[in-house]
């Protein structure tokens, strides 16, 4: 029977209230030196990655990743959420002073970046790319804000049926929106599950494809994994490009035209308005990073415009559009991340991984049980924002100059500090030589056009997908009907057969 | 067919061996144990099998390839190039070239120990690899090795490995 409505209002207003508690507790804590450390330390790597052109996010999160272990969560979400907070920001540094983009969700900002820059009004460019950043990312956390409340109400409505239909949905999703091939996604991510079922099984008391080795009894390790597939694999291919990133760029000269283009974000308010709305449904949106929303953005300011001949030739509004939809993404995507276990973007993939390793479980319970790791990451995120934007206005100009070091010498210092980190969180040599073999391995899975996300998806979520499987199965008396005995589980089956359907259904809606 | 698609192909191969393999082992468990794998292999290799019958008629493997919106066409217009077109053409000589460098680093360290792999590596990547004059070499290597010794070994607490020459014990494999 249904709950009366205002029985449902109070209760929504009840948990509305508790999270923001918990917010107000953890927005107190951040005086605490060792949060603070851990935010200017995140700001600072993000901001770096982001300026590098061919690293990011995903790799600063998993160089990262081994550090904090032992930390206390709280501390390491707040790492991770300058990192994640400030990676774009470092990113649009390069695109607008030498017209390449440091992460794929800069690429737009190249556009009017750089014919600003040229024109001397590179302090302009940057300001303005600073606020919108922070005012994107502001917006983004807002409707994280007011969404949770709601999601935390709809997770006490799952149960392991509806937990086991969740993680597939999120695999199959991931795959479905990754670029490329959808079947090539659908593989990877059932490799990711079959490798993390490896080992000793817990639930079934036996060991699995362990092929007798002693070193696969505790499984594959998350850390080695991810600093291979990501770190290793990426670095292969980035360091064989060769090259300097950069050899002149253009010079900001003055603050007080940075501090004027931080101020024009308000003569354009429904552009950064549009942008920001893009941002946060394409974060919500499983799997899609900021390059989608970063184009979307973009196309839509052209389109809307007045002027679309003035795109590309120095407007203020592309980089608007551009900038303001890169960080209002992150509040967006941090939504099913938190919400679901599903990653909103594939930095959020890492960052279940970071979940797992500080012993919490991704998923509906994350929410329920630690509330205080949600207020973290966002109050980090929206903190992050800050100082980065700060340290963009600042010291753009010299933190351009990284991008002058030939990627070559990067290569010895990932590699060199990745295997170190692979080693230092169970102190086994062999977790060194398996993140060198996944690094191999992901980068012939990249190569041969399937995506790394859902992989490391499955990976996550398999063994959780495992034990919702096995407590579904004994729930329904070794019946199979319990995984569509819900309205939640039906629903999810659905959106699940949906989605395996759609290539079907787009080439009937391509025939007529 | 092209040289990449070749290198494809032997690659879905590898990967529905490796599949078969799976599936196969997976008998070998008690039923509740072999229920998951089965669930989740017995689809990825029908579907691998797809992959591969995709690299002989493209036109099957077309009706995966999602047109989701307008992104791609987007981005084509702007010219943007993703990290996929870029890796079809690196030659597989220079991915292994560096990755044998890895694999060096890692085998010093076995013997030696991490103190003594770790400069070693980068005084010699930075020298040979990146071709980097001697001194910057010099200089780099030992800023870099001392940073991460005071991060991990002083900052965390954490003890490196020894080498097997230095009686450094091996955990099982």
């Amino acid at each position: 029977m249904s709950q009366p409505i205002f029985c449902q209002r109070l209760k929504t207003t009840k948990v509305s209230n508790e999270v923001f508690d918990v917010f107000l507790d953890n927005v107190a804590r951040i005086g605490d030196p060792q949060i603070l450390l851990a935010l200017l330390g995140g700001s600072l790597i993000g901001m770096l990655f982001g300026l590098i052109p061919g690293l990011g996010g995903i790799q600063a999160l998993t160089i990262c990743l081994p550090f904090t272990f032992g930390w206390d969560p709280q501390v390491a979400m707040f790492l991770f959420a300058g990192i994640m907070g400030s990676v774009t920001k470092g990113g649009s540094i390069p695109a607008i002073l030498i017209n390449t983009p440091g992460m794929a969700p800069n690429a737009c900002t190249c556009l009017d970046g750089f014919p600003l820059a040229r024109r001397g009004e590179a302090g302009r460019a940057i300001g303005l790319a600073a606020s919108s950043c922070v005012l994107g990312s502001l917006l983004g956390v807002v409707v994280l804000l007011l969404l949770l409340p709601v999601v935390r109400l709809l997770i006490f409505a799952f149960g392991p049926p509806e937990f086991f239909w969740l993680i597939m949905f999120g695999i199959v999703a991931i795959a479905f929106v990754a670029r490329g091939n959808f079947l090539k996604g659908l593989v990877a991510g059932g490799l990711g599950i079959l490798i993390s079922l490896i080992g000793y099984s817990e639930v079934f008391g036996v060991r699995r494809f362990t092929l007798s080795s002693d070193y696969l009894w505790d499984g594959i390790n998350l850390v080695p994994f991810f600093i291979g597939i990501f770190a290793i694999g990426e670095l292969l291919s980035y360091t064989t490009r060769g090259g300097v990133i950069s050899s002149k760029g253009i010079h900001v000269r003055g603050l007080s035209s940075v501090f004027d283009g931080f101020r024009e974000i308000f003569r354009y308010p429904a552009t950064f308005f549009r942008g920001s709305f893009i941002g946060v449904v394409v974060g919500l949106i499983p799997g899609i990073g900021g390059s989608v929303a970063n184009f979307l953005s973009y196309t839509a300011a052209v389109q809307m415009s007045k002027k679309p001949e003035t795109f590309g030739k120095g407007n203020p509004e592309g980089i608007v559009a551009s900038e303001s939809s890169n960080d209002a993404k992150d509040g967006g995507a941090l939504l099913p991340t938190l919400g679901f276990g599903i990653p909103g973007s594939p930095e959020m993939a890492v960052l279940l991984g970071a979940f797992m390793l500080h012993g919490l479980q991704p998923g509906p319970f994350l929410l329920k049980e630690h509330p205080e790791i949600a207020v973290s990451l966002i109050a980090g995120l929206v903190i992050a924002n800050l100082i980065s934007s700060g340290l963009m206005i600042v010291g753009a100009d010299q933190l351009a100059k990284v991008t002058l070091i030939p990627v070559r010498y990067i290569a010895p210092v990932v590699v060199v500090i990745g295997l170190a980190g692979a080693y230092a969180v169970r102190g086994n040599l062999w977790d060194v030589l398996l993140a060198i073999i996944a690094g191999l391995f992901g980068y012939t899975l990249r190569r041969h056009g399937f995506p790394v996300i859902p992989l490391v998806m499955g990976f996550i979520l398999g063994v959780l997908a495992e034990t919702a499987f096995y407590q579904s199965f004994k729930m329904g008396l070794g019946s199979y009907s319990v995984f569509f005995s819900s309205p939640i589980s039906l629903s999810l089956f659905a959106l699940v057969l949906l989605l395996l359907l759609y290539p079907f259904l787009q080439q009937l809606r391509r025939r007529k | 067919m092209s040289t990449f698609k070749k290198g494809s192909l032997v690659f879905e191969f590898l990967l529905l061996i490796f599949l078969a393999l799976v599936i196969v082992s997976v008998f070998g468990y008690k039923k509740d144990s072999r229920l998951v794998p089965l669930v989740v292999a017995v689809p990825t290799t029908i579907i691998c099998i797809i992959v591969i019958a995709g690299e002989f008629f493209p036109k099957l493997s077309q009706i995966f390839e999602l047109d989701l919106g307008r992104v791609t066409e987007e981005r084509q217009k702007y010219r943007f190039q993703g990290p996929q077109e870029h890796q079809d053409r690196i030659p597989w000589s220079k991915i292994f070239k560096l990755w044998f460098w890895i694999i060096g680093y890692f085998v010093v360290m076995l013997l030696f120990g991490f103190a003594v792999a770790t400069p070693l590596f980068l005084l010699l990547f930075l020298k040979l690899y990146c071709e980097a004059r001697t001194w910057v070499a010099i200089v780099f290597s030992l800023v870099l090795f001392t940073s991460i010794w005071v991060m991990f070994h002083l900052g965390a607490n954490i003890d490196f490995f020894e080498g097997v020459i230095f009686k450094g014990v091996l955990p099982p494999l």
